[in-house]
């Protein structure tokens, strides 16, 4: 009789282990799945969900060249003749970049911040604080790489590059600006197989929600 | 937490031995336990998930399956085992062929665990009703990252029982480690450095490819073997008696004997295990093929999850094959100096696939092995890094054959008056010189930690 209760003891043992190990890989793989989402896509749905300004200059880093300069060109363009935007009606878009907390940034810039070479990526999206006393900041990242273990690879060098990123505006802000050091501290990192995102700033759990709906789709 | 490591060599080690050697009796034992656990979780906390996972689900169905076949139930019995065998390997599996970052010691920790359970299924030893000793079994903290694959039928005894025998135990596991220590990081290390060298360079003429799978050859013998010194080393000094991890493998006469000397523990399991269950060497010849055959396309597998390994593995085992069934003797008469070098440069030309990261470079290399690169077999460029490790390649031959130890330990012991004097101040010369090494080189891990 003992014999059995002892059988039944141990089945209910590596049941509970069992259990406990699927729910563990179940988080664990969470956000390992490779995405076929077009970076476009996602882009598209990370910035409408952060409420940050839609960036022209953004398709400068995934898109070809020309596409940029037409853009530069048309902002040249736009600067030569400053009293015709100062008369005319200020764009709705454009007062909300004046207000905007962070502002896009381009390839150097995405070089400067966090020492990684762009042309490494299959689509890169910056926006970076517009101010010193800013700790708004927001990069997505689509990894390049077919096999899972490019992926990890590069996962991990992104990973640690966010997180260094963090840990610097965290220690900038540290001791003399505790709201935006609190900003950061609630700023997601999260990783999804092939894309990577980092935000800081209030819209952080808005935008990382719908970053992982738009993969789950 | 590597154990070349300055943390674990001057803070982590000696709290865990004085823990260990103040604790009375039986208490060393959960002390153990204890240890392991914090060793296992500081560099990753969140894979010690799996590790106790191993734990108590190997622990409640070594009992389950035991208790099944005392009772006679053979059917369920087997049944349960193969579903924890299944388990197991499935967990294995998964981050082996994941994105998911490997947990450190996974391969080697589940391996025991099947240990475990097939020497309690075929009754080899008895199931272990204390959890803590299965604990100890499968993450002994100085065996758990990289082995050695210990058996737990040669173990068990040891941890039930356990033994502290100070004097013969502690002085041998000290000399031990540390000589594990200065191969690590007076040979490995800077082999590496040589070994990335040669492969900086993008168009190698056939002789620096070669001088390059030296390198890398010496770099994994010296890496792996001063690992498991340190291991077996430490595990001798809290009372734990392994059997050797490598036996001078780059001096065996053939490619079966090197395997009987390069990571023993490994070759002991597979043949423990696979081979002597699917019929060993007692069936008919196509049978012994087959199961020749499981075995090496198993350790190739074993190793990593890319085609690079299992080709690695199929490599070995039809050279294996071929020895066996073809050769036989034939080639016994030969001096042995012939036949070492003639199993070193089979062994070398497989570490081409161990080292590559995919097929493609793996044949890229071996092209310019032989001379696809058009520029000859010597350059100048051969000749300054040649230059450069001449000295430590010639270290790393000397040391590959046991005659230097032998001599050594003859003279300092037997022959000398208070050698061991000398030898005492030898072995803390070549400490300072690895500690000196090791703060000014930076941190490097092993190379088995990522199988």
């Amino acid at each position: 009789m003992l014999g059995r209760w002892k059988i039944f003891a141990a089945d209910l043992l590596r049941i509970l282990a069992l259990a406990a190990i699927i729910l563990f890989l179940m988080v664990q793989f969470k956000g390992s799945r490779i995405s076929t989402a077009a970076f476009e896509d996602v882009s598209g749905v990370v910035i409408a969900a952060s409420g940050l300004p839609a960036a022209p200059q953004q398709a400068e880093i995934t898109e070809g060249q020309e596409q940029a300069q037409e853009q530069t060109e048309a902002a040249e363009t736009q600067e030569q003749t400053p009293e015709q935007a100062e008369t005319a009606e200020v764009p709705a878009q454009a007062q909300e970049q004046v207000q905007a907390p962070a502002q896009p940034g381009d390839n150097q810039m995405f070089k400067r911040l966090y020492g990684l070479d762009p042309e490494a990526y299959d689509g890169v999206l910056l926006y970076y604080p517009t101010t010193n006393m800013n700790a708004e900041e927001l990069l997505l990242i689509k990894l390049k790489g077919s096999s899972q273990e490019e992926i990890r690879e590069q996962q991990e060098i992104v990973q640690t590059a966010m997180e260094t990123r963090r840990q610097t505006q965290m220690h900038t802000f540290e001791g003399y600006a505790p709201q935006q050091y609190a900003t950061l501290e609630h700023s997601v990192i999260d990783v999804q197989g092939n894309y990577l995102l980092f935000v800081s700033g209030d819209f952080a759990q808005q935008t990382q929600i719908a970053f992982e709906k738009s993969l789950a789709q | 937490m590597t154990l070349s490591s300055l943390t674990f060599l001057f803070l982590f080690l000696p709290v865990a031995l004085l823990l260990y050697l103040i604790l009375p009796g039986r208490a060393k034992i959960y002390m153990l336990g204890i240890i392991s656990l914090v060793f296992y979780a500081w560099g990753n906390p969140r894979d010690i998930v799996l590790l106790l996972f191993s734990v108590v689900f190997n622990y409640a169905s070594a009992l389950e399956m035991d208790e099944l076949l005392y009772r006679r139930h053979w059917t369920l019995g087997k049944l349960s085992m193969i579903f924890t065998v299944i388990v197991n390997v499935a967990v294995l599996c998964v981050y082996k062929y994941s994105s998911a970052a490997l947990p450190v010691g996974i391969s080697f920790y589940t391996f025991s665990a099947l240990s475990y359970i097939f020497d309690v299924y075929y009754d080899k030893a008895p199931a272990e009703r204390n959890p803590v000793y299965v604990l100890v079994y499968i993450g002994l903290f100085s065996k758990v990252t990289s082995g050695p694959i210990v058996q737990y039928k040669d173990l068990y005894a040891q941890i039930r029982d356990h033994q502290v025998r100070l004097r013969e135990d502690f002085g041998p596991g000290i000399l031990l480690f540390l000589r594990g220590l200065f191969k690590k990081v007076l040979l490995a290390d800077p082999l590496g450095l040589a070994f990335a060298q040669v492969t900086a360079v993008t168009e190698k003429t056939a002789g620096l490819a070669w001088l390059g799978v030296c390198f890398y050859a010496f770099q994994l013998y010296y890496d792996f073997s001063g690992y498991s010194d340190m291991a077996i080393g430490i595990s001798r000094m809290l009372g734990f008696r392994f059997a050797d991890n490598f036996d001078y493998p780059y001096t065996s006469g053939n490619l079966a004997e090197f395997w009987r000397r390069w990571h023993i523990s490994l070759g002991a399991w597979f043949r423990e295990y696979v081979y002597i269950p699917l019929g060993g060497n007692r069936c008919s010849v196509p049978r012994q093929m087959i199961n020749l055959g499981a075995v090496w396309l198993l350790t190739g597998i074993w190793h990593g999850s890319t085609f690079n390994f299992v080709l690695w593995g199929i490599y070995h085992g039809a050279i294996i094959m071929f020895e066996r069934f073809v050769l036989k003797k034939r080639l016994d008469k030969l001096p042995k100096v012939l036949r070492a070098l003639g199993t070193d440069i089979i062994v070398f030309f497989g570490w081409v696939l161990f080292f590559s990261s995919g097929l493609g470079s793996a044949m890229r290399y071996y092209g310019q092995m032989f001379g696809s690169a058009g520029l000859g077999f010597w350059d100048a460029q051969a000749s300054f890094i040649l230059r450069q490790y001449f000295v430590l390649l010639l270290a790393g031959t000397a040391f590959a054959a046991p005659f230097l130890h032998n001599r050594y330990e003859e003279i300092m012991y037997y022959k000398q008056k208070g050698g061991f004097l000398v030898s005492a101040f030898l072995y803390l010369g070549l400490f300072a010189l690895c500690i000196a090494e090791m703060v000014s080189s930076t941190y490097s891990t092993f190379l088995y930690a990522a199988f």
